[in-house]
């Protein structure tokens, strides 16, 4: 059952690319609701704790090399929560490897939907809506 | 007229009257006639003493006869006559009796005939005679008896003796007497007649007594003799034994029929049924003849034990119906098995015509020579197997590849196997007598010398290795293993050795150790080699990763000032002026190359790191890449050749990089006034393949062959030609992947060559 693509959470640690893939996915779309997580615990935390489950993002953009928690750790984490909370979120890994083996890593994890190569594009955006989401 | 000589003598003077005188005369006379008598006494005495001299000189003459060796009868004979001549009379009668010969008479004299069947009675008649209330043997011959006697015996008067000795069994009946009609010389023997006869009687049986046991004496010296001869033919015998079993087993058997002087003497063994007979003919000896006779087997299965047993001829007839085999009339069988190990092995038998029962001392040599037999045979067991065992360890040794050889401890052969001949080149009796040390080189002499001085009980093998001359006068190498033999005293007597040759594998060694040095200092190069090359592969490593972080990390930066860059520009372009916008591209511009370089950068980092070799085929893979580069071949106008390439192993990831590569290069620098021609090629040559791609290019100059390879290095401004300086180090790169090398021909102006080998992977 294909959703609505209304909220996107970043977890990056990097400001910058966070700053630029807001604006980015504002000019795509100026509706969808933007949460943005310097750090990958803090973002799990909130996943975690979150009681209104219509507050949790729908999309999650999640970068790998980052300090504490980083990427795969974040995944690792996520893979234990219950299985309602994983239902409504969808995990697509951006990040500026382009390692092909982080690429066979990412797929061992099937909730994670697609392994993106930074920086975020209004076309990356528009395959991910048409690929994933009810539009 | 003597009587008047005496009166003269003794009276020469008369005095007194006549009948004085006659009175004196009386006298004179009375005393002449007792004077006369005396000296008749005198006379007489001493005629009887000249008689018992005369008499005990005949006793001894007879005695002296007496005592050499005569026979019986004539022994008996003398006695009597002896008796008539002592005794003084007409005849005489000797019985003398002892087991041999109970009834023995003799008769001294003449005129006595008496039947020899009468003779008993008469010396039954005579010991009757004898006085058994009295000592004396005198016999009674004046009694009425006596009479009796008379009737086989015309005797007037007769006096006798009778003597028995019951411990030696002889008895001696001895009579003298006169025939009737005659007188006697006295009429009753007197005291010293009586005397004298019964000394002599004494002395004859003493004599008799003597006799017999002279005769047993000599029956028994005559025993020992054919004893001490059948031993001494016994010891003959066993000394002229050969060393062939069989044949003293003849000569025993022949030997035991010639001492027991039997008709036949059997042997046999009990697992065969073939039987050696040697049948005695007399003085002339032995004929020996083999038979299989079944008959004799029945009488030798009789036989069991060592013990002499017997047979008659009773059990022997029985036999002899059931038996095909001719036994000549045998009458007695006497034998006993031969034993070894207390297991009858065969028999040994003698066989007569007549009666005969072994005395014990041939009960003895009958076992002696069965003894003996047993002896032999056990011998020829012995010899038996021992000519096995050196046949078998003849073949062994001589089928030996392994040289044998025996010698004295001076090193004097004995022996030599046929490796040992080949070896040396020299027959075995051409190598008997010569020494082992001659063969060995002087060098080995005292080691040689000291180990052979050093075998003994306690250590009896040595190992050596020897250097040799052989056949040839080559030097060889031979190692021995040397055995001591000794003798019953410990010492050394003899040496065996086993060799072999090792010549090959003492080079080999030597070669082996050469080669091992070499290869050790080879393995040592190449340690060192391999450490610094580890360590370059390390540094490689760890520079093309810190390539990679480097050109990732710079990649992020990078993306933000693009990011920016294009935000500034959306946010600000209308703000901006002309000028600014110049700026903005060039920075844009700035951007897009160092976006390639450090893609590239990234790439030539990543080259190799997960390659994999296939099977490509050239001519397919030249044909895809063309299609890549259409656009650009197509605005340079290019005319591009490939000649037939082959299909080989690559990485073909890097491969299709390297032609790639190459071809744009050649595009990229092509000249303005000419078309441009590339011309692709592969020849094999010993490793792999060659490959060449030429173009009519600008060329490169001779300085710059080496350098245009190295990372980052650039001939021209990027005004001139665009790039990074990275391709063609990435071509060397993917040559050197694949164990090639990479080189350029080329003239400035003309055009260039680049040639690189792959080598076959």
């Amino acid at each position: 059952m294909k959703k609505e693509l209304r909220s996107i959470m970043l977890v990056d640690d990097n400001p910058a690319d966070n700053f630029y893939h807001q604006r980015i996915i504002k000019k795509y779309n100026s509706e969808i609701k933007i949460l943005t997580f310097e750090s990958a615990k803090a973002a799990l935390e909130f996943i975690k704790t979150i009681e209104d489950l219509d507050f949790l993002p729908n999309l999650i953009f999640l970068d790998i090399n980052m300090p504490g928690m980083n990427g795969w750790e974040f995944l690792e984490e996520y893979e234990l929560l219950d299985k309602v909370r994983q239902s409504k979120l969808l995990v697509i890994m951006l990040t500026t490897s382009e390692n092909p083996s982080d690429i066979i890593k990412a797929r061992t994890w099937n909730f994670v939907a697609d392994f993106k190569s930074k920086p975020l594009s209004q076309i990356m955006l528009e395959e991910i809506e048409k690929n994933h989401f009810n539009n | 007229m003597s009587k008047n000589d005496n009166s003269k003598i003794s009276s020469p003077e008369f005095t007194g009257t006549l009948d004085e005188l006659l009175q004196d005369y009386r006298d004179l006379q009375l005393r002449v006639t007792r004077f006369s008598s005396t000296e008749q006494k005198l006379i007489n005495t001493r005629n009887k003493l000249d008689n018992e001299i005369n008499r005990h000189k005949r006793m001894h003459a007879f005695n002296k006869q007496a005592l050499d060796s005569m026979s019986d009868d004539v022994f008996c004979k003398m006695v009597a006559e002896a008796v008539v001549d002592i005794m003084e009379a007409e005849v005489a009668l000797v019985f003398l009796s002892h087991l041999d010969n109970p009834n023995f008479l003799c008769f001294g004299g003449e005129g006595i005939v008496l039947a020899e069947t009468e003779y008993p009675k008469i010396k039954s008649a005579l010991s009757h005679l004898c006085d058994s209330n009295t000592k004396s043997n005198q016999l009674q011959l004046d009694s009425k008896e006596f009479e009796n006697i008379k009737t086989w015996l015309p005797l007037n008067y007769a006096y006798g003796i009778h003597i028995v000795d019951t411990k030696n069994e002889i008895s001696l009946l001895l009579t003298g007497g006169v025939l009737e009609g005659k007188e006697m010389f006295y009429e009753k023997p007197e005291v010293e007649s009586d005397m004298l006869f019964s000394i002599f009687s004494q002395q004859v049986l003493a004599r008799a007594i003597n006799r017999k046991k002279n005769q047993t004496i000599h029956n028994q010296v005559e025993k020992i003799e054919t004893s001490s001869n059948r031993l001494s033919k016994i010891t003959d015998n066993f000394l002229s034994f050969g060393s062939a079993p069989k044949s003293n087993i003849e000569l025993l058997t022949k030997l035991s029929g010639d001492l027991l002087k039997a008709d036949i003497a059997v042997y046999s063994k009990a697992d065969e049924c073939l039987i050696q007979t040697y049948k005695n003919k007399g003085q002339g000896g032995v004929s020996t003849e083999i038979k299989s006779c079944h008959f004799y087997f029945d009488i030798f299965s009789k036989l069991n034990t060592k013990e002499i047993q017997h047979f008659n001829s009773d059990e022997i007839r029985v036999l002899k119906n059931k038996s095909k085999c001719d036994f000549q009339g045998m009458k007695t069988y006497t034998g006993c098995a031969v034993m070894l190990d207390n297991q009858p092995i065969g028999w040994l038998a003698l066989v007569y015509k007549r009666k005969y029962i072994p005395e014990e001392n041939e009960k003895q040599i009958i076992k002696i020579i069965s003894a003996g037999i047993a002896v032999e045979e056990m011998r020829n067991i012995s010899i038996d197997k021992l000519r096995d065992n050196e046949q078998r360890l003849d073949s062994v040794v001589q089928t030996q590849h392994e040289m044998i050889c025996r010698f004295l401890p001076d090193t004097t052969l004995k022996f030599a196997n046929k490796p040992y001949c080949e070896a040396f080149g020299l027959s075995e009796k051409e190598l008997m007598g010569k020494k082992v040390s001659d063969f060995v080189s002087a060098d080995y002499h005292a080691e040689m010398k000291t180990a052979l001085a050093n075998l003994s009980k306690k250590n009896p093998n040595n190992t050596h290795i020897y250097s040799i001359t052989d056949k040839n006068g080559n030097m060889i190498w031979q190692e021995w293993v040397e055995s001591a033999i000794f003798n019953n005293k410990d010492e050394v007597i003899e040496i065996q050795a086993i060799g072999r040759d090792i010549t090959e594998s003492k080079r080999a060694e030597q070669d082996r150790l050469i080669a091992e040095e070499n290869i050790r200092s080879k393995v040592e190069e190449l340690t060192i080699t391999n450490q610094k090359l580890e360590k370059l592969a390390k540094d490689n490593q760890e520079l093309e990763q810190y390539a990679y972080l480097a050109s990732h990390d710079l990649k992020e930066p990078l993306r933000t000032v693009e990011n920016y860059i294009y935000l500034f520009e959306d946010d600000y372009a209308e703000k901006l002026d002309e000028q600014a916008h110049v700026y903005l591209e060039t920075v844009k511009a700035a951007i897009k190359r160092m976006n390639k370089l450090i893609k590239t950068l990234l790439e030539f980092s990543q080259l190799g790191a997960n390659r994999k070799l296939t099977l490509v085929n050239c001519n397919e893979m030249l044909k895809e890449i063309l299609a890549d580069l259409e656009s650009s071949i197509k605005t340079s106008e290019a005319t591009i050749e490939i000649a037939e390439l082959p299909e080989l192993n690559l990485y073909e990831q890097e491969a299709r990089q390297l032609f790639q590569n190459l071809i744009s290069n050649s595009i990229k620098f092509k000249r303005k006034d000419e078309a441009l021609k590339i011309k692709i090629s592969a020849e094999k040559i010993t490793e792999g393949w060659k490959f060449a791609v030429s173009d009519n290019g600008i060329g490169i100059a001779q300085e710059h062959f080496k350098r245009v390879f190295e990372i980052f290095q650039r001939l021209h401004t990027v005004q001139e030609y665009e790039g990074t300086g990275i391709g063609l180090a990435h071509c060397k790169k993917i040559v050197k992947l694949h164990m090639g090398e990479i080189w350029i021909n080329s003239t400035l102006g003309k055009g260039t060559i680049f040639n690189f080998t792959i080598q076959k992977i």
